[in-house]
């Protein structure tokens, strides 16, 4: 039958994903930012503390680190993202310890193995949900230029009643979801943009070529009210994920202002 | 001087471009093969398909019964003894004639290959050809010559900027991709069709099966969806090649089962929920091509014929209420009828203007199905008359 390829299976489960990606993309690309850039969007006040004394989850972090090619092709990077993973859970880990919060373990929620094959699968679809609704956030409320005639008077977004069984999976008041993509520029893809700033200025047309960026969001799920009651997002295309200094502070871009 | 320095920049990029164009002639996997860290895009390729799979195996659409599971990973062992640890099957509820394989084992299967496939033989020939891929390390080949060719894509690109010569290059890359997958998929075939062989299946089959779905191809209406992927196209040229290679075998050839017994018994009980999920692509013209095939089977006739009832009723073309009360009764004449063809049958009638027999059939359906989640409804339209 027909050859594997990456985009026909996603497309089965997380087109709506990638389509906010590619906006956003895009998007990013248009205003060609090179400082990071976080907005926050809620209906809490600035200085609001909802977690003072509850339970939150932080559900392991999201990320894939890849290289991005000549061609364009984006090639995942197994030994950058586990790197990358590491350095952002740490960090997390460690901005959370001084909040007034109690920590509940992060579990795989495919590792707790006395539920059914369902329950499992469902609490996987949930997990993916969310992450759609943070994609759909990032694009439609945190960009200025695709806001939703419908979602114009304040925050309101979540994932429905079903949330209750992450609640009865993890035990806690709110979970923590982290996401996060980043490429960087092969050596033959810098090369074609210095060539395409040269060759461009010489015969008058703009052929440079993105070395690679970053983008990332942080949401705060309410576990009773399936609510997504905080959400962040950060772009940029400087520092080094790998490198745990530079992971500290994206951590701290993504979860400035957070209400725990 | 500035001209003579970016020609000079050109021709270094384009040799570097040109020389990341040499191939790499793979190896097959080996039983209990993993990607090796070392070949860092192959692990990267297995790591995307192995957070993928997650995805896949918790998707809504998955069918996870288990005869049914038993029976795909029994055939995928029969098919491939070496590789049977290796290869995890996932079916996933799409109406569509299509398979396909993930370097790193995963093998998806579409219930619309299934709902097409006459028997087990067919079945078998669309995961023998997905194992072949696998075997064959397509899917890294594949990536590595696309980032070849995208590479040279975007050089092409920077290198002839603003001269238009570009185009025509950029065209001659993509051609050479696209040829590239048809070797693959014809390697696959071969493959497929050697494990069939060696499994005492039917040789016959991989031909009836691509005969099909051409037939389903032709009638495609211009600007819709088929239900044949065209990365897999369904062509005169290969299905004749797969004749040849079946007449070639012919000689050879002490076993010929179809798989018929054991695929009745694992596919009839979602037969009639997979042919309401093709109606769903609401294209008459494959569905009703696809249909007439299977209404030539000997089994799940009921089901079949209800679907063209359906087909007719939802088309409405003038003459197509006629067409599907006749598909209507024709599946009443099954022993194994779904007691709601009566109700269809009577919706049929309604809008034909035959209140009587409409009325008469509504009420059989009641009948049998007195606490049917309708019945309020259906009362409704007795006791209007």
């Amino acid at each position: 039958m027909y050859q594997f390829s990456l985009e026909a299976l996603l497309r089965q489960s997380t087109a709506t994903a990638i389509r906010a990606c590619q906006i956003l993309a895009l998007l990013l690309t248009i205003s060609a930012c090179t400082t990071t850039n976080n907005r926050r969007a809620d209906n809490l006040r600035a200085d609001a503390k909802i977690g003072t004394g509850k339970t939150v989850v932080m559900l392991e972090a999201d990320v894939e680190l890849s290289e991005l090619l000549a061609g364009g092709v984006e090639e995942p990077r197994v030994a950058w993202t586990e790197a990358a993973q590491s350095n952002i859970n740490q960090a997390i880990a460690q901005e959370l310890k001084h909040r007034a919060i109690k920590l509940v373990p992060r579990v795989d929620a495919t590792a707790l193995d006395a539920d059914s094959a369902e329950s499992k699968a469902q609490r996987k679809q949930l997990e993916l949900l969310t992450q759609t609704v943070g994609f759909s956030i990032v694009r439609y409320q945190l960009s200025p230029y695709y806001a939703l005639p419908t979602k114009k008077n304040g925050f309101d977004w979540g994932v429905g009643p079903n949330v209750k069984l992450l609640k009865a999976a993890y035990g806690a008041d709110y979970a923590m979801v982290t996401l996060v993509r980043d490429s960087y520029a092969s050596g033959g893809r810098k090369a074609l943009s210095v060539l395409g700033i040269i060759a461009g200025a010489a015969v008058g047309v703009s052929v440079g070529s993105s070395t690679g960026q970053r983008f990332g969001y942080t949401l705060l799920l309410d576990l009773n009210s399936g609510k997504i009651v905080w959400a962040n997002f950060m772009a940029s295309q400087t520092g080094d994920l790998r490198n745990l200094n530079d992971a500290k502070k994206v951590v701290q871009t993504l979860l400035a202002g957070m209400p725990l | 001087m500035a001209v003579r320095t970016i020609a000079c920049l050109q021709a270094v990029l384009f040799a570097l471009l040109l020389t990341s164009c040499a191939s790499t002639q793979l190896t097959d996997v080996q039983p209990g093969y993993r990607a090796q860290t070392k070949d860092l895009d192959e692990a990267g390729l297995w790591f995307a398909m192995d957070r993928a799979e997650k995805i896949v195996a918790a998707a809504p659409e998955r069918i996870i019964d288990a005869p049914i599971q038993e029976y795909l990973n029994a055939l995928s062992c029969k098919l491939g003894p070496d590789l049977c640890g290796d290869i995890r099957i996932y079916l996933i509820r799409q109406p569509y004639f299509n398979a396909f394989m993930a370097p790193n084992g995963m093998m998806v299967i579409y219930t619309g290959t299934l709902a097409r496939s006459e028997n087990e033989a067919q079945l078998a020939f669309v995961m023998a050809h997905e194992i072949g891929h696998y075997r064959s390390r397509h899917s890294l080949e594949n990536w590595r010559h696309l980032k070849n060719v995208s590479n040279l894509m975007t050089g092409l690109g920077a290198v002839t900027a603003g001269t238009g010569a570009g185009v025509i290059a950029i065209l001659g890359a993509y051609a050479n991709l696209a040829s590239f997958s048809r070797d693959q998929e014809r390697e696959a075939d071969l493959l497929g069709f050697r494990a069939l062989q060696t499994a005492g299946l039917d040789v016959n089959a991989p031909a009836q099966l691509w005969s099909a779905a051409y037939e389903e191809e032709k009638v495609n209406p211009k600007g819709m969806l088929s239900a044949i992927f065209a990365s897999h196209p369904a062509t005169p040229e290969r299905r004749d090649r797969l004749k040849l290679l079946a007449a070639q075998a012919q000689a050879h050839v002490e076993l010929s089962d179809t798989g018929d017994t054991r695929f009745r018994l694992r596919v009839a009980p979602y037969r009639a929920g997979w042919l309401n999920d093709e109606l769903a692509r609401r294209n008459y013209a494959q569905s009703n091509v696809m249909l007439a095939r299977l209404s030539l089977l000997k089994w799940n006739l009921a089901a079949v014929k209800n679907a063209q009832g359906a087909l007719y009723r939802r088309r409405a073309l003038p003459g197509d209420l006629v067409l599907a009360a006749g598909a209507y009764q024709a599946a009443l004449r099954e022993p194994d009828v779904d007691p709601r063809t009566f109700r269809d049958l009577g919706t049929t009638l309604k809008r034909m203007g035959k209140n009587g027999a409409a009325l008469d059939a509504f009420r059989e359906y009641l009948k049998r199905v007195p606490n049917a989640d309708d019945a309020a409804m259906i009362r409704s339209y007795l006791n209007a008359n």
